[in-house]
């Protein structure tokens, strides 16, 4: 087996999920034959050849910076578990740039 | 702390700043961006990560990395890539920002700054393009923060310098000058309150002399200059304190507490975030051509120290005048339009920095706000240089033009000024009229205390405030003398 069960927890955890110990010993299985699959790609030969992360050669699209249409604030907040004067409303946590603290 | 104990070490310190582009549009959609409107009323899709959305980078934003990359002589790479960085924060609405990581858009450049009456260079490590996050509101007491998602994908340019500083108040020198240097370029309005420019600070200690670098903390939410210092200052002490008492720093991410005027750990770095950085699927390679760069370089506005050098060789001015008037952008077209209108730049440089300036400060505003249109400064100068207004009353002039936006002439007759009696022989019938009056006054001068002749001076000026007093001084003299 290539992938632990801690790697497993651990990857699990950085994607906030919580799975039970006999769901980790299945997922560990399973991602094992998924990488498995995919490590057949290391038998390439890829001498010479640039990185690449898109297969089609596409140059990133540039738009004109022209204000479009907001979506009505009803409709945004209507996915949102809660709200408060329009705001969303969540359990409380502490974020990094702090712009928002008070 | 004693200073003594600070003196032995150094400190090391290096600044990430985000810059919020002042583009109409977010990063990666066309939903609008702007501050202080409405929660929730600025958003699309693409912000929101609704299914299927997909992101579209925004030209002017690019454009604008271009800009500060020229103007910090950053070397830009015609390719870079976007990537993204995931963590869950409900104000991420995609579970990852999408920012710039192993390909910025631009490498290496540096700022120059003032500090301690010397010109001297930061170097620049990255200049990367990102989007920026929704804001929060935390109520003291209340366990819940509440989400605004209006700045949710607002386009930002992160710059990062080496750990090139060596005190917070050259870090904060630099800060100064990035601000300014944003704004004269028109990408950034740089206020820092409303967060359109934020800081977060590295830092560290080591014995002076020592080569290896002490480890480091990281601060946060460093919103104004004034915390910059303080938060700096107060790490450094932390750390000093701690190696001095035998302990040792810990590797951690800090909140600086504005209000109790101290940091707080919010992570160490067993909890540190893993982004699990990977290349953005959604976006193909940024690619900014030689013909592109060279299209925004020419257009390139001048930078503040070229202007304050310029202003020195052009104009005569001193550098700390030339310095104050090119402090600001607005301040620095202000001066010149006075100028182009005729107002002789060295009259303009002082007035502007002894009247206007005092005048902004007393009413808190800035220099937008101000009330003189250059036009109507650029004739109260001409009238004091043809000697139609004395010193004095240009003084009193301007500040009542200052108050109520009106003309010099508008303003002289209302309060009675008249141009200064040139005729010397008027001026001359006052002056015998005075010495006449004060008989012990004038023996005394006349027996050698010439501090008296001050009292001559103020008697006659009193007669008739539009008295020019250096003709007053020229023709009294003569008179008590003669």
């Amino acid at each position: 087996m290539r992938i632990s069960i801690e790697e497993v927890e651990h990857v699990a955890q950085l994607a906030h999920l919580k799975f039970g110990q006999d769901e980790i010993a299945a997922m560990a299985r399973e991602l094992d034959a998924i990488l498995e699959h995919v490590q057949k790609l290391q038998e390439l030969d890829v001498e010479g050849v640039a990185p690449t992360t898109h297969a089609v050669p596409v140059i990133c699209p540039l738009a004109d910076d022209e204000p479009a249409a907001s979506l009505p604030r009803q409709a945004v907040v209507a996915n949102a578990p809660d709200t408060l004067d329009g705001l969303v409303r969540v359990p409380k946590f502490i974020d990094d740039s702090g712009a928002g603290l008070t | 702390m004693n200073d003594e104990l600070l003196a032995k070490y150094e400190s090391v310190i290096g600044l990430e700043v985000h810059v919020q582009l002042k583009t109409d549009t977010k990063m990666f959609s066309r939903s609008r961006a702007a501050f202080g409107q409405e929660p929730n009323t600025l958003t699309d899709p693409v912000v929101l990560a609704l299914p299927g959305a997909l992101p579209v980078v925004n030209r002017k934003a690019v454009e604008y990395g271009i800009k500060i990359a020229l103007a910090t002589h950053s070397t830009i790479h015609e390719m870079s890539r976007f990537a993204r960085k995931h963590y869950f924060y409900p104000d991420l609405p995609k579970g990852y920002q999408i920012s710039q990581y192993e390909q910025p858009l631009a490498t290496g450049g540096r700022v120059e700054i003032w500090h301690e009456d010397r010109r001297s260079e930061i170097a620049l490590t990255r200049i990367h393009l990102e989007e920026d996050s929704g804001k929060n509101f935390h109520r003291e007491g209340v366990d819940e923060s509440l989400v605004d998602y209006n700045r949710a994908g607002v386009a930002l340019a992160e710059i990062v310098s080496e750990p090139d500083f060596r005190s917070p108040e050259q870090a904060v020198a630099y800060l100064r000058a990035l601000r300014q240097l944003v704004r004269y370029l028109g990408i950034c309005d740089g206020n820092m309150e409303e967060g359109s420019l934020r800081c977060d600070a590295n830092v560290s200690i080591r014995p002076r002399g020592q080569e290896k670098l002490g480890t480091k903390t990281e601060l946060k939410n460093l919103n104004s200059f004034k915390a910059v210092k303080l938060a700096l200052h107060y790490e450094i002490e932390r750390h000093v304190a701690l190696i001095e008492q035998g302990g040792e720093v810990v590797q951690s991410t800090l909140l600086w507490d504005a209000a109790a005027g101290q940091t707080r750990v919010i992570r160490t770095k067993e909890e540190a975030h893993d982004y699990r950085y990977f290349p953005e699927p959604d976006l193909p390679v940024l690619e900014v051509p030689r013909p592109w760069i060279d299209e925004v370089a020419a257009h390139l506005e001048e930078l503040p120290l070229d202007r304050r050098q310029r202003f020195v060789d052009q104009y005569g001015l001193t550098d700390y005048d030339a310095g104050v008037l090119t402090d600001e952008w607005n301040l620095a077209e202000y001066f010149e339009e006075v100028v182009r209108l005729g107002g002789d730049p060295k009259k303009a440089a002082n007035w502007i920095q002894t009247e206007l300036l005092r005048l902004l400060k007393e009413d808190g505003r800035s220099i937008d706000e101000q009330p003189m249109s250059p036009k109507v400064l650029a004739d109260l100068l001409a009238r004091m240089a043809s000697g139609e207004l004395t010193g004095r009353n240009a003084k009193v002039v301007g500040e009542r033009m200052y108050q109520t936006g009106r003309t010099v002439d508008e303003v002289r007759e209302e309060l009675g000024i008249r141009p200064p009696e040139r005729d010397e022989s008027v001026v001359e019938a006052v002056c015998r009229q005075v010495v006449d009056a004060h008989p012990d006054e004038t023996a005394r001068y006349r027996d050698g205390n010439k501090r008296l002749f001050g009292f001559f001076v103020g008697q006659v000026m009193k007669q008739d405030r539009n008295q020019d007093p250096k003709l007053v001084s020229k023709v009294l003299k003569r008179v008590l003398e003669g």
